[in-house]
């Protein structure tokens, strides 16, 4: 059997774009795409025309629960004006973006295509909370886990107790991974949420007007300690550390490497794809560390011929801040138990020496299911080519990875991205 | 790390020394012990021998009970998977094969899975502690922690301090080592072969000689030795019972590499044992029966 | 009891028992909850029940406080929350259960590594009774 899978043909990021990530009570996951297939195409270089995408891939966890819509690529291929070619939707749950990338990669390493469009889009805001609930958790074990009255936040709260118990880590950690990412989103167009800092003013200035009496906070800790402010979804994951329910959408157009240069003098190479699988929460091994997201890594380092050292930035799945401090881990960038210096110390700031989650991390920009590890892939696009704005950060980006987990991490797909020449 | 919050150790090695190991830090230290190996039957081997062991020298001689054996080997459990045994582990003692390149490999994914907080030791016998710990990111934490075969009774262990190796890592490492009935000698890495077998090793070179020039027979200067300087056991006939012949031959780049070619390199006469299948070790000719078969028609 | 097939089935089927089961590989030990009917380990088929004496340790757990829309018709809400987790059998294998005897008011001092014990929470009547695993904490 093949022990060291390597890709005979690679592909390239020549435009990438998203859609505006939040709550829309008009857009479906068809106007959602469409917007960022509109941004997207703005990015390619030298321009390219649509007729030549030989096929679309779509990632969605469930616009069948969500939208009532089952076989929802058809319909998003029609509307982007690409009938009769092939359409095909993926679902790995919070993880489909990233595999989505793994197919569309594949499709052309297999010399069958030359050019694809890798989408993700999804629609949730349209069921009230209590359904998106329900929706969500059929992502986990609905046999062992779901009947003991567990939700997404409740399993990765758990992987946090566990977390807590083996290494000393203390609620404060979650919230300054939380703080962090939201200054970054804070410097994101699309994101859904701006800063701590100016959710908390806004909420004092408030109170002020409404002559209610003004919370004292001085500094965002002070604002996510109060749970009144900030009140306990699953212990101990509290409001601000979990991420939205969201509505948006993000697409890739991908080349054959040697077919970038017609599009672009500066393409973002896909250089390295890993996926795994893991065992429901309880059965694992470790509870505080994601044995198919560091398979998934390995796959996709010892393909790309790079170590953990040498990457530079990481959009990692930040669904609910415990779940970062673990893939910094699970990636190797921090050994176990470190995660806690690292954001300490600052270490994964956006001018740190290991940038994570620039974008403002699905905490801030959104999590929008499918297009959440679509997205991932945008930010990188953009900071590799110097265009991420404010988002900017000063390091120079050769080597990048994405990191997309599906549930409480029974599936990932992580991929490594080098700046083509 | 320190010693009290010491729960878990993880034994890397299934074969002579790493069976003994888990035996000692179960029985004595009374820690939970994950014991890994590559591969299952080195595992299962592993684990029968400590049960054989504790029933001859214990159980069978009234020393210990039922029950206290069942208590020793219910603490300890086997695997094949290095993430398992490393990740929960609070102690880690490596004891693969005396190679370099395996030892790194090893370490390798130690780093990978091991909390940042635990001590890594390893069972070298000779190998530098510095290179072995450039794989990881914690040097501070990698240390040597050398005992001698057989670890029952053996009360001496050699503290290897590699260049990065932290004042406290040496000292939790010789603290355990008396808390396990031992006695631990701090020395620098890079003295090949630490103290012992360094010392040893010239010994060996000297008698060596002394044999080729025909001034005594093996078992005459074994007995030299042991009368004239109280040693329990001659140095050729340990050698001919523990296979440093063969051990010495394949560390010879080694040796080479560490101590340059004067001192490294194998002494003519082992070279000339080893070469025509005198390595000794279980069931195999050493330098008495090359002594008597060979060197006696010369 | 020996004789039932290793399925989801038959585990739900002892629990109604009041029994917690383990599924043993004869071959290599291996022990599943939930059941398997091969082994994933060695890929033995050669499974046994072995019954589970329902003492453990907690070891991972949470407080929820907005739950499945079946939790909140039993009356837990944000002021009423329920602790669930994982349990770690003295056996070996993790469940995830319900935990009982713990105070959700104050998440933060329940602790991992508290002694646990077994129960069996029924819901329903007659034909639709079902029950749920969960775990009380020792007093």
């Amino acid at each position: 059997m093949n022990k060291r899978p390597k890709l005979f043909r690679r592909a390239a990021i020549v435009g990438a774009g998203m859609s505006q990530f939040g709550s829309f009570k008009d857009k479906t996951t068809r106007d959602l795409l469409t917007e960022a297939f509109a941004e997207m195409s703005k990015t390619v270089d030298k321009g390219f025309d649509p007729k030549d995408i030989q096929a679309l891939y779509v990632a969605n966890f469930s616009s069948d629960l969500f939208e009532g819509q089952c076989h929802v690529a058809v319909m998003l291929a029609d509307w982007l004006g690409m009938v009769p070619r092939p359409a095909t939707r993926i679902e790995t749950a919070c993880s489909s973006g990233g595999v989505t990338i793994r197919q569309g990669l594949l499709a052309i390493a297999s010399g069958l295509y030359d050019m694809v469009l890798v989408s993700g889009t999804e629609k949730m805001t349209n069921l009230p909370t209590e359904r998106a609930t329900d929706t969500l958790a059929a992502a986990s074990d609905i046999l062992y886990e779901a009947p003991a009255g567990f939700t997404f936040p409740g399993l990765y709260a758990t992987m946090a107790t566990a977390y807590m118990a083996k290494y000393g880590a203390k609620v404060e950690h979650f919230m300054k991974v939380g703080i962090k990412n939201h200054n970054n989103g804070a410097l994101n167009p699309k994101a859904q949420f701006g800063a701590i800092k100016d959710i908390m003013k806004k909420r004092q200035a408030k109170c002020e007007q409404t002559g209610q009496p003004v919370p004292q906070w001085k500094e965002e800790l002070d604002f996510l300690r109060d749970n009144s402010a900030n009140p306990i979804v699953a212990w101990p994951m509290k409001l601000f550390d979990c991420s939205p329910i969201s509505d948006g959408a993000a697409c890739l157009l991908l080349v054959a490497e040697e077919l970038a240069k017609n599009f672009t003098d500066r393409p973002v190479l896909i250089i390295g794809t890993g996926q795994g699988s893991d065992h429901a929460l309880f059965a694992r091994d470790d509870m505080t560390t994601i044995l198919g997201a560091r398979t998934a890594a390995k796959e996709a380092y010892d393909m790309a011929g790079v170590t953990p050292k040498d990457i530079k930035i990481a959009e990692v799945h930040d669904c609910f801040t415990i779940a970062e401090m673990v893939a910094i881990e699970d990636l190797g960038f921090f050994k176990p138990g470190e995660a806690m210096r690292a954001v300490d110390e600052g270490l994964t700031a956006r001018n740190g020496p290991k940038p994570i989650n620039t974008s403002g991390g699905l905490k801030s920009k959104g999590h929008p299911v499918g297009a959440s590890g679509v997205a991932q892939a945008v930010e990188i696009f953009h900071q590799m080519r110097g265009q991420a704005g404010p988002r900017q950060v000063p390091i120079d980006v050769d080597l990048a990875v994405s990191h997309s987990v599906g549930a409480h991490g029974t599936s990932c797909g992580v991929h490594v991205y080098q700046r083509g020449k | 790390m320190e010693l009290e919050k010491i729960k878990n150790v993880a034994i890397i090695g299934g074969g002579t020394m790493g069976s003994q190991l888990a035996e000692l830090f179960s029985t004595v230290g009374k820690y939970s012990v994950v014991m890994w190996s590559r591969r299952e039957e080195t595992v299962k081997s592993g684990l029968g021998g400590i049960e054989g062991r504790l029933k001859k020298f214990f159980v069978d001689k009234g020393k210990m009970s039922q029950g206290e054996m069942a208590e020793i080997l219910g603490r300890i459990k086997g695997t094949t998977n290095i993430s398992e045994a490393a990740r929960h582990a609070d102690f880690v003692i490596e004891s693969v094969a005396e190679n370099l390149v395996v030892k790194k490999e090893v370490f390798k994914q130690l780093d990978e899975n091991a909390p940042a907080s635990t001590i890594l030791a390893t069972n070298s016998s000779q190998l530098n502690i510095t290179d072995i710990a450039s794989v990881t990111r914690t040097p501070d934490k990698v240390v040597g922690m050398h005992f001698f075969n057989p670890v029952g009774v053996m009360k001496l262990v050699e503290v290897a301090r590699g260049t990065l190796t932290s004042e406290e890592t040496v000292e939790l490492v010789c603290a355990l080592s008396r808390k396990l009935g031992k006695e631990p000698v701090v020395c620098k890495d890079f003295s090949y072969g630490f103290i012992a077998n360094r010392a040893y090793r010239a010994l060996r070179w000297e008698i060596m000689q002394m044999i080729l020039e025909r001034v005594a027979s093996p078992e005459d200067i074994d007995k030299a030795l042991k009368l004239g300087f109280n040693l329990p056991m001659g140095p050729l006939e340990l050698g001919d019972f523990s296979g440093a012949w063969k051990t010495y031959a394949v560390s010879e780049a080694d040796a080479i590499r560490e101590m340059g070619p004067e001192k490294g390199s194998l002494h003519p006469l082992i070279k000339m044992m080893i070469r025509a299948g005198y390595t000794g070790g279980q069931g195999k000719k050493g330098i008495y029966a090359f002594w008597k078969e060979v060197m006696s028609k010369w | 009891m020996s004789q039932r097939e290793f399925t989801t089935g038959a585990f739900q089927q002892f629990v109604n028992e009041k029994k917690l089961m383990i599924a043993k590989c004869k071959k290599c030990g291996a022990l599943y909850m939930p059941p398997r009917p091969v082994c994933i380990k060695c890929q033995s088929k050669e499974i046994e029940w072995v019954e589970a004496k329902g003492n453990g340790k907690l070891a991972a757990f949470t407080a929820i406080a907005v739950g499945p829309t079946f939790m909140i018709a039993e009356g837990f809400d944000r002021n009423n929350l329920y602790c669930t987790g994982v349990v770690q059998l003295d056996e070996g294998p993790r469940v995830t259960a319900r935990i009982l005897g713990v105070d959700t008011k104050n998440p933060a001092q329940i602790k991992v590594g508290t002694p646990m014990t077994v129960e069996y929470l029924e819901r329903g009547q007659g034909e639709s009774k079902k029950t749920y695993l969960a775990f009380k904490k020792v007093a």
